[in-house]
């Protein structure tokens, strides 16, 4: 089938890099790799168990990992070229919960659900994806994201402002001299946003209180929690709610400013930072960061 | 008239063009701030009440506000978070001061045939829909464009065209493309709305894989679908890029049965700065 042909498109993995990190451990020892489960792994990472595997067995031992931002087709060959069958990632490779539908068939939404779950039953690229899963016998850990304030600190030290954090239960942090055009610069250079970068406010502005929500903003804590910070940098927000509220902070007498670089950006720092603790959980054992880019670009009006 | 009287005179006009009365209380289309038994100076429609069309407003003596979408920043309008809030509490005094008059027309927008939000886009877009093929379900419109073109070349006539700055692209932008879905506001098409869906042309999508569907992450799987050599895209310009104008066609539907006072389209604008 034509659609299956297996052409590599070059955009789509310009901007990804595969990086293995340094084990001077395994390379100094030359020891054999820890023969450990894929549950036995996560679990020293994730001892509450707030993650899930959300494909393949816990009990597969686990030749090599992958973390990944996204769990796409192009990971799960580099994770397979590499020698990894275990993929750590904030992210399902399924597009989505595999939720069903609601129960009730009348409910908002449902019928669309129905038809977008057949769809999808009987979608080649979805296909392909489970075969390659099956077959490969590979196994996906979902870690949670938002929820967790590593991912803001992560993104934070990213930013170079580690120790900056200030006292209470937001992920509010407080670098010196920041301005919306300075951070801005920041998430560009170190994150590499480029076309899902999205501001409000006036670059000039200074910025003094920075929270920080990776992934998808919950609009209720957020709103509550921006009362005492003058800036938001997330992933994905609602366009009537949230960006509505700081749009109109300028009008309202409390200027805030809004960052909004995609989910994938704001969650690649506590990934890279997962690598990192996995090497540490187990050493000896390969681990590999599969960095993403940015995937979205804007025409130049 | 009164804005009372108005909202009365809506849903009889609708009910008139043989819209189904709804079967239970929009929870959106309400009044939202001040007096719906005021006289009326004069109305706008717009894609969202920001506080800068309230002052827009008020500089040009108009009183009624008709907003595509909240005024309170939650979809349902539901205040009970910002008690306190300085900034709610501003725009509010605001309104009140001026004697303002919000009711938002939301899910009537969408129920009137053509759907006001999408027959604005499309006539934005300067495209016409595909008509449904039989048996198919009702669905978001769907154009098959008159000859292939690139994305880029795509997405550079639909930048010009609906004129946003924060407008985001996925996909190879040297892919052609035949066939495009086309969303408004929150209400963004999937691939498989209809056969052969090259690229979707919307205004927002979740992003990530918390989403229910339908809205699955539609990056990732445009990506995985590219990778496989059936190349997919998405061109997202925002919920005002794409949901602003249909209120432009509303204004023009309100003034075929109601007149005696100024009744304008006041885009929102995009809230997004240009790029930095």
């Amino acid at each position: 089938m034509s659609d299956l042909s297996l052409t590599r498109r070059d955009f789509c993995i310009a901007g990804s890099a595969v990086a293995v990190l340094p084990s001077p451990a395994a390379a100094a020892a030359k020891s054999p790799p820890p023969r450990l489960s894929a549950a036995e792994l996560v679990s020293r990472i994730d001892p509450a168990g707030a993650g899930a595997f959300v494909a393949g067995s816990g009990e597969t031992e686990v030749t090599g990992v992958m973390v990944a931002i996204s769990p796409s087709i192009a990971t799960i060959r580099k994770a397979q070229a590499a020698g990894c069958n275990l993929i750590v990632s904030p992210e399902t490779p399924f597009y989505g919960r595999q939720a069903p539908p609601p129960a009730d068939p009348n409910a908002p939404g449902a019928a669309m659900a129905v038809r977008t779950l057949e769809a999808l039953a009987a979608d080649p690229t979805f296909a392909e994806k489970k075969r390659l899963i099956e077959e490969g016998k590979l196994v996906f850990y979902r870690v949670p994201d938002k929820t967790n304030r590593a991912v803001a600190d992560a993104l934070a030290d990213r930013l170079g402002w580690r120790g900056y954090r200030a006292e209470g239960e937001a992920a509010i942090y407080t670098p010196r001299r920041a301005t919306l055009r300075s951070v801005v610069k920041g998430v560009q250079t170190k994150l590499g946003a480029k076309g899902g970068l999205r501001t409000i406010g006036d670059p000039a502005m200074p910025l003094k209180r920075i929270l920080i929500v990776p992934g998808t903003v919950d609009l209720v804590p957020t709103a509550k929690a921006l009362r005492d910070a003058d800036a938001l940098i997330c992933g994905d927000l609602r366009e009537w709610e949230l960006v509505e509220y700081i749009f109109d902070s300028v009008n309202g007498g409390s200027p805030k400013a809004l960052i909004a670089i995609g989910r994938i950006l704001t969650e690649q720092p506590y990934a890279e930072a997962l690598a990192v603790q996995l090497r540490a959980a187990a050493p000896g054992l390969g681990v590999v960061m599969n960095r993403r880019a940015d995937p979205y670009w804007r025409i130049q009006a | 008239m009164t804005p009372r009287e108005l909202v009365d005179a809506v849903y009889a006009k609708a009910a008139e063009q043989g819209v189904p009365a709804p079967q239970r209380p929009s929870r959106r289309d309400t009044f939202k701030i001040g007096n719906p038994d005021a006289q009326i100076t004069g109305i706008a429609t717009t894609g969202m009440t920001t506080f800068d069309v309230f002052k827009r407003a008020v500089a040009k003596g108009i009183n009624l506000l008709i907003p595509h979408e909240g005024t309170w920043f939650s979809d349902y309008d539901n205040t009970d978070f910002l008690e306190g809030d300085a900034i709610y509490q501003a725009k509010r005094a605001y309104a009140e001061e001026h004697g303002l008059i919000v009711w938002r027309n939301h899910d009537m927008a969408h129920r009137i045939r053509p759907d006001q939000m999408f027959a604005g886009q499309l006539r934005l877009l300067g495209w016409t829909a595909d008509p449904l093929e039989a048996g198919a379900v009702p669905r978001m419109p769907v154009v098959t464009l008159p000859e292939p073109m690139t994305l880029e070349a795509l997405s550079r006539y639909v930048v010009a065209r609906t004129g946003t700055h924060s407008h985001r692209i996925t996909g190879d932008p040297g892919m052609l493309v035949r066939r495009v879905a086309v969303g408004v506001g929150y209400a963004f098409p999937n691939f498989f709305a209809a056969p052969g869906i090259d690229v979707i042309v919307g205004g927002e999508s979740a992003e990530g894989s918390d989403s229910t569907y339908p809205t699955f992450d539609l990056t990732a799987y445009g990506e995985d679908s590219t990778l496989l050599g059936r190349p997919r895209g998405m061109i997202l310009l925002g919920h005002m890029g794409t949901e602003d104008i249909g209120m432009q066609v509303a204004a023009e539907w309100l003034r075929t049965f109601v007149s005696g006072f100024p009744i304008e389209y006041m885009p929102a604008g995009e809230p997004f700065g240009r790029p930095i």
